[in-house]
């Protein structure tokens, strides 16, 4: 039956010889469920929730798979859970490699009936395709090895599992990965140092996927995508003495996210590619974290009960999985479309768009396997599809220390740069667009220049940065080096007693404004300012370095703000109070560096 | 999805008078203090200071939660062998990339202060650094 389809599907595009990408071409039947996946082809089908989302707000790969390009020839990493390689849509693609850190055996399985979330993640990338039962990967004829480094975290396993095979797998061979999915992350409450001194693991994980992206396959290199995280509207706390629970505003932070993945010491490594989550009305998902460092988007869905979530595969059985706590869904315990619960449909989260992004990666190297990582990276850039194109931002008012209101575009709207490239805050360079980027890639002819990446340049700046007032404190560097910007890092170091109060804004020689970190983050406890912490941003893609950047610290607030204390215990809510800085912080100094091309 | 990742943070929880009669929740971690990479640690395991694998510690600047590897990160001169100095001092060599080399002790209870001081005075080693897992890492 495979074979057939792809005989059809080559004469298919052989026939479209001038096939447009912008065409609706139907996918392929041949799985019961993938009329519902949405994210796949949204028609505006419920994905058996309780209403469906806008039609064509979906990776848009239809003509991709109508060209017999699936994913063929490029393995990809699950670094998750437990993964059930045996599950019956997933075991014909799996390859030689996966490795379950509980048992110290290639015997990956789920460690228990609720260890679901990696076979969730693997069906999105590589769900076989045209066998008769549940849905569909994105890159169905993808490889697939898996990982439960979230089982068993140390640092040898973190090394496994990213690549650093300890029995020296050959990092040139077919089956090595090609893309690694990190569907993982932390919540963080005060701004993190990057210092190689302090933490030395950031120096490892660094050096590794620095060195499986640029040398692994003989050069053309690997890609680390990484989610985002969901911490937009609400985050966690394990309080001693109070138990674990949620923190929010009443005023729903005003509108800000509570995390920035700035806040997330490795979203801000250039090795991983960060992807944020849309739903399937084409807007961010609610829960999605959003900052400068996000690459592209890529369908999260919500929460498969009012509205969709992603439909992939759950562990097999009615017993196992999301299928027997998740009845809210109508898909779940025992549907004639899945009669032995083997699938679900309220995946979601940042986890789902990150491997919607492996696949859709597997799908361009498929489509062009010479294609490098930087290759790989430039098209989903070019590519990338202007979602929510009226999405206005965030302006937050806030009071100044005289009681005067006041107002910081701290979210702007769809913005332009120098070079061209649209970007905003929530979805990067946009919504990943793959018969687009698979179009770019089957004719890639672009030179990338030489990849480099500058010293860092330090600014000793000592400027006071008031309290609850737009004026900032701003530091200014004039940069020589003429690289072609590809994307920035900034370190911060300063003194404030209320780091959520405070943006960071970096403004580069062509003027584009890039908020590195929206005020009002769910930093409570960022009462010891600013040390080393590091920022990444790519909303300079393709702008030229040389000229005078301009770093920019905002405090945002000049009161004190109540918030509330969820205690997980069923316990009455905590009203709290975050306390405004006594006095005005001070920008001490900064370091800026280049990774780009010349 | 995992909604909400929790954070490893300590709150003592503790009401500080205010006017407004809402709570300051405020860091204060308990335990015993422990230097580790020039960086201030507090102990978790209430007065153990006793740097093992496994140990779990927290930053009272960031509230970070961290457990102890067991390992020790050495860089090295240029011409060192990593193996080589691996079976020399009766130690497993986790990973190595240029002179930077993750070396972990076969007894997985040992004191790696002592060993920390002992391998940062061997020949051909440059300095030496602790490993720290940052725990917290969940699926999101």
């Amino acid at each position: 039956m495979k074979i057939k389809i792809t005989y059809l599907a080559t004469l298919l595009g052989l026939l479209h010889g001038t096939a447009n990408a912008q065409q609706e071409y139907p996918l392929f039947p041949g799985d019961p469920l993938v009329d519902q996946q949405w994210h796949l082809k949204n028609t505006g089908q419920s994905a058996f929730s309780d209403r469906g989302g806008i039609a064509g707000e979906d990776l848009n790969l239809s003509l991709t798979h109508a060209l017999g390009i699936m994913g063929t020839g490029v393995t990809t990493a699950v670094i998750d859970g437990g993964v059930e390689l045996t599950h019956p849509d997933l075991i014909g693609n799996v390859k030689p490699g996966s490795w379950d850190f509980l048992t110290d055996s290639p015997d990956l399985k789920p460690a228990n009936s609720g260890d679901s979330h990696g076979t969730g993640v693997a069906g999105i990338i590589a769900a076989s395709a045209f066998n008769g039962i549940g849905g569909r990967g994105v890159a169905p004829r993808a490889g697939l090895v898996g990982f439960n480094l979230l089982q068993n975290g140390n640092m040898e396993n973190w090394l496994q599992s990213h690549g650093m095979y300890s029995d020296g797998f050959n990092k040139a061979s077919f089956d090595f990965p090609r893309v690694f999915n990190q569907s993982y992350g932390r919540t963080l409450s005060s701004p993190q140092t990057f210092n190689y001194d302090f933490s030395p693991w950031l120096q490892t994980y660094e050096e590794a996927q620095e060195e499986i992206t640029t040398t692994s396959h003989s050069g053309r290199g690997a890609i680390f995508v990484k989610s985002a995280g969901n911490g937009y509207q609400v985050q966690s706390f394990n309080a001693s003495g109070l138990g674990p629970g949620y923190l929010w505003f009443s005023n729903r932070n005003h509108g800000l996210p509570m995390q920035n993945v700035n806040l997330e010491r490795i979203d801000t490594s250039y090795w991983n590619l960060v992807v944020s989550a849309y739903n399937a009305d084409g807007k961010r998902s609610s829960y999605s974290t959003v900052g400068s460092s996000v690459f592209v988007s890529a369908p999260g869905g919500e929460y498969g009960s009012t509205t969709p979530a992603i439909i992939s595969t759950d562990i097999s059985g009615c017993d196992w999985g999301r299928n027997p706590a998740n009845l809210r869904n109508s898909l779940h315990g025992g549907h004639p479309l899945d009669p032995t619960c083997d699938y679900n449909a309220t995946m979601n989260g940042t986890s789902s768009a990150a491997p919607n992004t492996t696949g859709a990666i597997a799908l361009i190297m498929s489509a062009n396997p010479a294609l490098t990582w930087r290759d790989v990276r430039h098209i989903l850039a070019s590519t990338a599809r202007k979602i929510d194109p009226d999405q206005p931002g965030v302006t937050l008012t806030f009071n100044n220390v005289a009681g005067e209101a006041q107002q910081y575009d701290a979210i702007p709207a769809w913005q332009t740069n120098a070079a061209g490239y649209d970007f905003h805050t929530f979805y990067g360079f946009g919504a990943i667009d793959v018969d687009a980027a698979v179009n770019m890639a089957r004719f890639y002819n672009v030179d990338r220049g030489n990849f480099t990446i500058t010293p860092w340049q330090q600014v000793n700046a000592n400027v006071t940065i008031p309290d609850g007032s737009l004026a900032g404190a701003e530091s200014s560097l004039q940069v020589d080096n003429d690289v072609t910007v590809e994307a920035v890092q900034i370190r911060v170091t300063g003194e404030h007693t209320s780091t959520r109060d405070v943006a960071i804004e970096l403004i580069s020689p062509s003027g584009t404004r890039s908020v590195l970190m929206t005020p009002r983050t769910g930093t409570i406890s960022g009462r010891n300012g600013f040390n080393d912490m590091q920022m990444l941003s790519h909303h300079f893609y393709g702008e030229s370095a040389q000229g005078q950047w301009t770093l920019r610290l905002i405090d945002t607030q000049g009161e004190d703000e109540a918030f509330i204390f969820d205690p997980r215990n069923g316990a009455p809510d905590i009203q709290a109070v975050h306390r405004n800085n006594a006095q005005d912080g001070v920008l001490t100094s900064w370091q800026i560096r280049f990774i780009g091309h010349n | 999805m995992k909604a909400f990742v929790l954070t490893a943070l300590l709150l003592s929880g503790q009401a500080l008078a205010a006017n407004d009669g809402l709570i300051e929740l405020t860091e204060a971690p308990q335990g015993a203090e422990i230097k580790i990479n020039n960086q201030s640690f507090v102990s978790l395991e209430e007065s153990n200071t006793t740097l093992v694998k496994g140990l779990k510690l927290q930053s009272p600047v960031t509230g970070e939660v961290y457990t102890v590897t067991g390992e020790i990160i050495v860089e090295h001169l240029t011409m060192i062998n990593a193996n080589t100095f691996a079976s020399d001092n009766n130690l497993i060599l986790s990973y190595v990339r240029g002179n930077r080399a993750i070396y972990r002790h076969a007894d997985a209870h040992t004191d790696l202060t002592t060993l920390n001081a002992y391998l940062r005075v061997q020949a051909g080693v440059l300095s030496t650094q602790i490993g720290l897992q940052l725990d917290g890492l969940e699926s999101e």
